[in-house]
């Protein structure tokens, strides 16, 4: 009987840099406009309380700095938002299930499928609106927990049943 | 002799619970009682003192307080009951609001016991259960029959019986591995952190000061500048005032030590470790060897001399601020520490194959981020109230240049067909070693600076804790990645292959 023990090679393996990876929706980019808005709405409007209740910050000059301030990081978040939005991606293979982020420092996260303990879809109010959906990938380790945001709802669903089902077949 | 016990049917502590809740009661308020009673007398007489009513009124209302706080622990005994069925474990426990939990046996991670002196003499044992996943939930029996205590940790033992025995030469009965003589503890306190201990008796002392100046209304911090001056403060008399301090420091350095490891032996019982510890409280964990997620040991500078380090079983979802939960065995000589490694991973990767080394320009870029703008910042602040000397900032940045040099130099990657082993440190050293099948996901970082010089960091994931990979060249960082997750997902068609060696990448 011949033994065969062959030379494992890096060409053999399956390549993570070789997966192509799929944006999110491009509907989500909205939804993270609309949650900045809303911070930057609750912070002018507390700055507008500041100035009304509290006479001694109500200089011109002061008042003009602080709203040029304001205007810049407002202009820059959403900017990078942009750009990081941009790098938002996806991938599934057989096997795992990649995430994507990040467009300064990017991250790519990678969590095998048979290392998930339970998954979950969750819809806010804005996601609903759009019809989109996160799911949220939970394992056994620290701090590894995988959140794929700016899938379409249905999409979504059907993805969690296909892992649910993948866990069944590793699991017979 | 105990007969054995019908584990389907709910089952209670021991009556001793309602002794222990009472004792803590006590041990809470005794130091209130005396606190008042010290602030009464130092008071009495003086205008604005309290009278003896008030502090009697006061300790009434303190033991009543104690008192309703440790009505739970009391009702424990009437409302909390377990039992174990359909390899489930459940605890019905709460008095007003009633809760059921079901634990799968084979969620258990480790079965933890503890004796203080109270439970020595009823012969009783508080035991702990620790469980995966990211919502821990935890069985926590306050008093268990030391007896019964055994027939149940045996009956919480799943065994799988589909796999057959892993680990040759394991048999049935309790076989030594380690145990610390007296020997060993001496080295141990020898080698111990004492400046770390110095550093806490300082803070703990200047603490105690600040509660006697609030509770008892007398000024220690006043009383000590107003004769100080009636002291004549020599270099002789800092020197040896000094000197006392560390020694009291090395001398409860010691205490320390003794109390966490005398009478230290870890054990191997089926697929089990099986660890006891302590002086006036003892402690044993047992905890199934496929169920340790990584092994780290670490030495101290002096330890490093002397061949000395602790080594650490993670266990999953451990809670990093309980340190007399952790699995930690003082391993006080090398071959030790091979002999219980080899139950987790049988080849050492240092041992058999070529190490990878970070990028050098992690010491640029860490003085850079780091080292400089801290030190600009130490520099300008101390400027305004120490002039021109702030400049000795710069003394700062030179160690830590020096520590980066070192840690860059020292840290050390091993990978074999089965493992991951990472060293580091300045001084001391760390070693992880992971199974890749603990692994529970993978992660690679960049940043600007990193993409242009092809570099890339890993990040690998287990349920103990994460190791981090910094400057690993991308070719290298990409193929670490790939080789991880394909033992995670294609383990069967791997075991077949060779693994190439680093060096030929």
């Amino acid at each position: 009987m011949k033994i065969k023990h062959l030379q494992l090679q890096w060409e053999d393996l399956p390549r993570v840099d070789h997966v192509i990876l799929q944006p999110v929706e491009k509907s989500y980019l909205k939804i993270i406009y609309i949650e900045w808005s809303i911070f930057y709405a609750v912070i002018l409007m507390a700055g507008i309380a500041l100035i009304y209740f509290l006479p001694g910050v109500r200089s011109l000059l002061l008042v003009f700095i602080a709203g040029l301030i304001f205007l810049v990081v407002v202009v820059t978040t959403f900017w990078l938002s942009k750009k990081e939005f941009q790098f938002k991606a996806y991938g599934i293979r057989e096997k795992d299930i990649m995430s994507q982020s990040g467009w300064l420092f990017q991250k790519l996260e990678v969590m095998p499928i048979n290392k998930v303990q339970h998954c979950v879809v969750k819809t806010g109010p804005l996601e609903q609106k759009f019809q989109l959906a996160s799911l949220k990938l939970y394992t056994a380790g620290q701090q590894s927990d995988i959140t794929l945001n700016g899938l379409k709802a249905e999409e979504a669903e059907r993805l969690k049943e296909w892992i649910i089902s993948k866990q069944r077949e590793n699991a017979a | 002799m105990q007969p054995e016990i019908d584990w389907s049917k709910p089952q209670r502590q021991s009556k001793v619970v309602i002794l222990l809740a009472l004792v803590k009661m006590f041990k809470n308020m005794w130091p209130v009682v005396l606190l008042l009673f010290a602030r009464f007398m130092l008071n009495k007489g003086s205008s604005g003192g309290e009278n003896m009513w008030w502090v009697l009124g006061i300790l009434g209302a303190t033991i009543f307080i104690y008192f309703i706080t440790r009505l739970n622990d009391i009702a424990g005994f009437f409302t909390y009951r377990f039992c174990i069925v359909n390899q489930q474990l459940i605890i019905y426990s709460g008095l007003i609001i009633k809760k059921k939990t079901e634990l799968p046996l084979s969620k258990i991670q480790a079965i933890h016991t503890r004796q203080t002196f109270l439970h020595r003499i009823t012969n009783t044992c508080k035991l702990i259960i620790d469980t995966a996943g990211s919502e821990k939930a935890e069985m926590d029996v306050e008093a268990l029959d030391v007896t019964i205590a055994e027939q149940f940790q045996l009956a919480l033992t799943v065994k799988d019986t589909t796999k057959t025995q892993q680990y040759t030469g394991v048999s049935d009965l309790p076989q030594r591995l380690l145990q610390l003589g007296p020997f060993d503890i001496l080295k141990l306190c020898i080698s111990e952190n004492h400046l770390k201990t110095f550093l806490v008796v300082i803070v703990f002392l200047i603490g105690k000061m600040q509660d006697i100046r609030e509770w008892l209304g007398f000024d220690s911090f006043g009383w000590m500048q107003q004769h100080s001056s009636a002291i004549n403060a020599s270099m002789q008399a800092i020197v040896i005032v000094f000197l006392l301090a560390m020694l009291f420091s090395i001398f409860v350095s010691c205490i320390k030590v003794m109390l966490r490891f005398y009478g230290f032996v870890i054990q191997l019982r089926q697929d089990d470790f099986i660890i006891k510890w302590g002086l006036l409280e003892t402690h044993q964990k047992r905890v199934p060897f496929e169920k340790v997620q990584l092994l780290s040991w670490r030495s101290t500078f002096v330890r490093r001399l002397t061949g000395m380090s602790i080594l650490r079983l993670h266990a999953s979802a451990e809670d990093e601020g309980k340190e007399d939960q952790m699995i930690q065995v003082p391993v006080t000589r090398m071959p030790y520490l091979q002999t219980i490694v080899k139950y987790y991973q049988a080849i050492i990767p240092a041992e058999h194959y070529p190490r990878i080394n970070i990028d050098r320009r992690y010491v640029a870029r860490q003085v850079l981020l780091i080292g400089l703008p801290v030190t600009i910042i130490l520099a300008a602040g101390f400027y305004f109230i120490i002039g021109w000397y702030a400049l000795l900032a710069g003394i700062w940045l030179f160690y830590f240049t020096i520590s980066r040099y070192l840690y860059r130099r020292n840290f050390k990657v091993w990978i074999s067909d089965k493992a991951i082993q990472v060293e580091k440190g300045v001084w001391g050293r760390e070693n992880l070693l992971v199974n890749f099948s603990k692994i529970q996901q993978v992660t690679i970082k960049n940043s600007p600076y990193k993409r242009k010089h092809k570099l890339a960091d890993v990040r690998i994931h287990t349920t103990g804790t994460n190791l981090d990979i910094p400057f690993l060249e991308k070719e290298e960082a990409a193929f670490l990645v790939d080789f991880i997750l394909a033992h995670i997902e294609f383990k069967e068609e791997i075991n077949k292959l060779t693994m190439p060696l680093w060096y030929k990448l």
